[in-house]
């Protein structure tokens, strides 16, 4: 699975007389299992382009293709449904739902792809246990430590089985342990299961685990590097 | 999505803000069980009338000469052949093995007096057995008994005419009238009995006496009137029209909605008033229902933002809203179906005393004991109107997801 960026620009008319360039003329191209990470100062556009990459927000101009299959020619539900069955999110804040379990959380996305209770379930528990969270599958958001809530974001990103996950700052609100944690599952289920890794971040210990690193500043790429 | 899934979800967001979901059920529900009583309560007075009117007066059915109605003299009787053949329908009717009940009335109007004063009056010259399976006025007695044939000259009156005419058991009463030859007779009757009907109006309009005592005083054995009781449950409509065919234009055949139009108009009357206040309290709860959800939307925004990333349709969101408005309404409205029906289980069999508006319910025709009733579908309407009000509400801010934007939602702080 590739993912190619062309002259890809993201303008903010913000309430000055001056338009800002979130993204500004980016090209880029990722491939099929890269761990990639971008880096930047606040404000320089990762997210806005995390955005633009899962289809969540539409360029100004440029296009964004993914398998041959650009995004911004897609309606609105066709794109929900390629969001829902190609890409997986992972949120700074974790985003689950507060009212569903970890487990109920993850066979969330399975079940609006329409899959049987029981696979659902199944999977669910599976990639519970992958993230080390067998024991804590029935807790809800609110019962598990930020860690913990990060493990379950990143299994419901992987439970609809997507050809890349998008991660903004995913280790933002994590303690260097869980951090650590973290990048070890994301690392090993790059490797296993040849997922592409994007990832938005500032940590240092990300960007060191990462094995292509781009700087982002002013919405322009300023370096890309595989380490 | 499966719709269990849809479901659950909407039933934990409901319980997410307990207080919020709880103030806004115990609203509605209390709103919506003061709309049910109202109605119950309307329904139980409304009844009272009829059965008043049904049980002391006019029965199921009333049968005159058409011309009776237009002036109510003894040249306007019923003859003697329509009165027999009348009488011979009437004997073989049967409905489910049980016969129906009559009374025929010589029925006039006259001046009641005693010593010092007097009052306009109907008399009913009744047969007493007849006239006791056919209405209730023998029950309704609260001193003194109903008439016999072996009394003399006997007068059954009401208690408001006896403390008018300062009449009691055994006073002596003068019934004055105009005669088949259209000359003022009079009569002395003995009064024997009292009684007391939930009517007032009923009750200043009506005294009885012995048929034969009245057909001798007026010398005419004609009859005017003859009120029917259908066996419960017997079809009246079908009743009414079978006897008019038979008798063609012949007689005035007349159900008691039409004998009293105004008892109709009350009920139709009713009916209206209840809808009005079932409008403005599922309007109200509408109103409440759309600043309620609009909260949801408010609050939920970033949530909302996070389920349209990760491949929920608007669509769907918007669906899982309205099932939750839905929720809502169907919480309330079982809370107040289960209080109503503790209310009726009580009210509907000790009744609501009202004994302070007795006059002015007794002025309708009403008891003051009232006895509240709801009928099932009168519940069904009003839930379903809840419900689909609540639906309808939500609909408003459900309206502003389709306009949602994934990355808009998310950066919202709520």
């Amino acid at each position: 699975m590739t993912i190619k960026i062309k002259q890809l620009v993201k303008t903010y008319q913000a309430h000055t007389d001056f338009p800002v360039h979130a993204v500004n003329q980016v090209n880029l191209d990722i491939a099929q299992g890269e761990f990639l990470a971008i880096m930047g100062p606040s404000g320089s556009g990762k997210t806005t382009l995390l955005n633009l990459l899962g289809g969540i927000d539409q360029p100004s101009s440029g296009t964004v293709t993914i398998d041959g299959e650009c995004l911004q020619t897609l309606s609105d539900s066709a794109l929900i449904r390629f969001r829902r069955d190609h890409i997986g999110f992972i949120f700074q804040n974790y985003s689950l739902l507060p009212v569903f379990s970890a487990l109920e959380n993850v066979q969330f996305i399975m079940q609006l792809q329409g899959l049987p209770d029981n696979q659902c379930a199944q999977r669910a528990e599976q990639l519970l246990s992958d993230v080390g969270l067998a024991a804590h599958i029935h807790k809800r958001p609110a019962q598990l430590s930020g860690g913990q809530q990060q493990r379950v974001a990143v299994a419901r990103a992987l439970a609809s089985k997507p050809r890349f996950i998008l991660a903004d700052e995913p280790t933002a609100n994590l303690d260097a342990t869980n951090t650590q944690e973290l990048i070890h599952i994301m690392q090993d289920l790059n490797q296993r299961e040849q997922t592409t890794f994007i990832f938005s971040t500032h940590d240092p210990r990300v960007i060191t685990s990462a094995k292509r690193v781009i700087n982002f500043e002013d919405g322009q790429i300023s370096s890309d590097i595989q380490q | 999505m499966k719709k269990r899934s849809m479901f659950k979800l909407s039933w934990r967001n409901v319980w997410r803000n307990p207080w919020r979901s709880f103030s806004i059920i115990a609203a509605m529900s209390l709103g919506l069980l003061g709309v049910l009583m109202i109605m119950a309560f309307s329904n139980g007075m409304t009844l009272s009338m009829i059965n008043n009117a049904i049980d002391s007066e006019l029965g199921h059915i009333q049968i005159h000469n058409p011309e009776y109605l237009q002036q109510a003299s003894l040249d306007n009787s019923l003859s003697s052949e329509q009165l027999l053949s009348l009488q011979t329908s009437l004997d073989s009717y049967q409905y489910k093995g049980e016969q129906l009940n009559y009374s025929a009335r010589l029925s006039i109007p006259a001046m009641m007096a005693t010593a010092n004063r007097s009052r306009g009056i109907r008399i009913q010259g009744v047969n007493p057995m007849m006239e006791a399976k056919t209405t209730n006025i023998e029950q309704l007695l609260s001193q003194g008994i109903w008439l016999n044939d072996s009394q003399k000259k006997p007068i059954v009156i009401s208690e408001r005419n006896a403390k008018r005419l300062n009449a009691r058991l055994k006073s002596k009463i003068i019934v004055t009238y105009s005669n088949s030859n259209a000359q003022v007779a009079g009569t002395a009757f003995r009064v024997v009995g009292i009684f007391q009907s939930g009517s007032s109006m009923f009750d200043d309009g009506y005294a009885f006496v012995l048929q034969s005592d009245l057909s001798s005083a007026v010398e005419s054995h004609l009859i005017q009137e003859i009120a029917i009781r259908l066996p419960p449950s017997a079809p009246l409509n079908q009743f009414q029209s079978d006897l008019q065919q038979h008798f063609n234009a012949q007689l005035s055949i007349q159900r008691w909605d039409q004998r009293q139009p105004m008892l109709a108009t009350m009920i139709q009357a009713t009916a209206f008033s209840n809808a009005i206040i079932l409008t403005i309290f599922v309007c109200a709860m509408g109103f409440g229902i759309i600043n309620v959800m609009l909260m949801v939307v408010f609050e939920r925004t970033r949530e909302f933002g996070v389920l349209l990333a990760i491949g929920m349709q608007s669509r769907m969101i918007a669906t899982l809203l309205l099932l939750e408005s839905s929720l809502l309404a169907c919480v309330s409205t079982s809370i107040a179906g289960l209080l109503c029906l503790a209310f009726l289980s009580y009210f509907g069999r000790y009744g609501l005393d009202l004994g302070q508006m007795a006059q002015g319910l007794n002025a309708f025709g009403s008891n003051s004991l009232i006895y509240p009733q709801l009928e099932w579908l009168q519940f069904c309407y009003s839930a379903a109107s809840v419900i689909v009000v609540a639906i309808i509400a939500a609909l408003v801010p459900a309206r502003r997801l389709f306009k949602l934007a994934p990355h808009t939602a998310m950066a919202e702080r709520h």
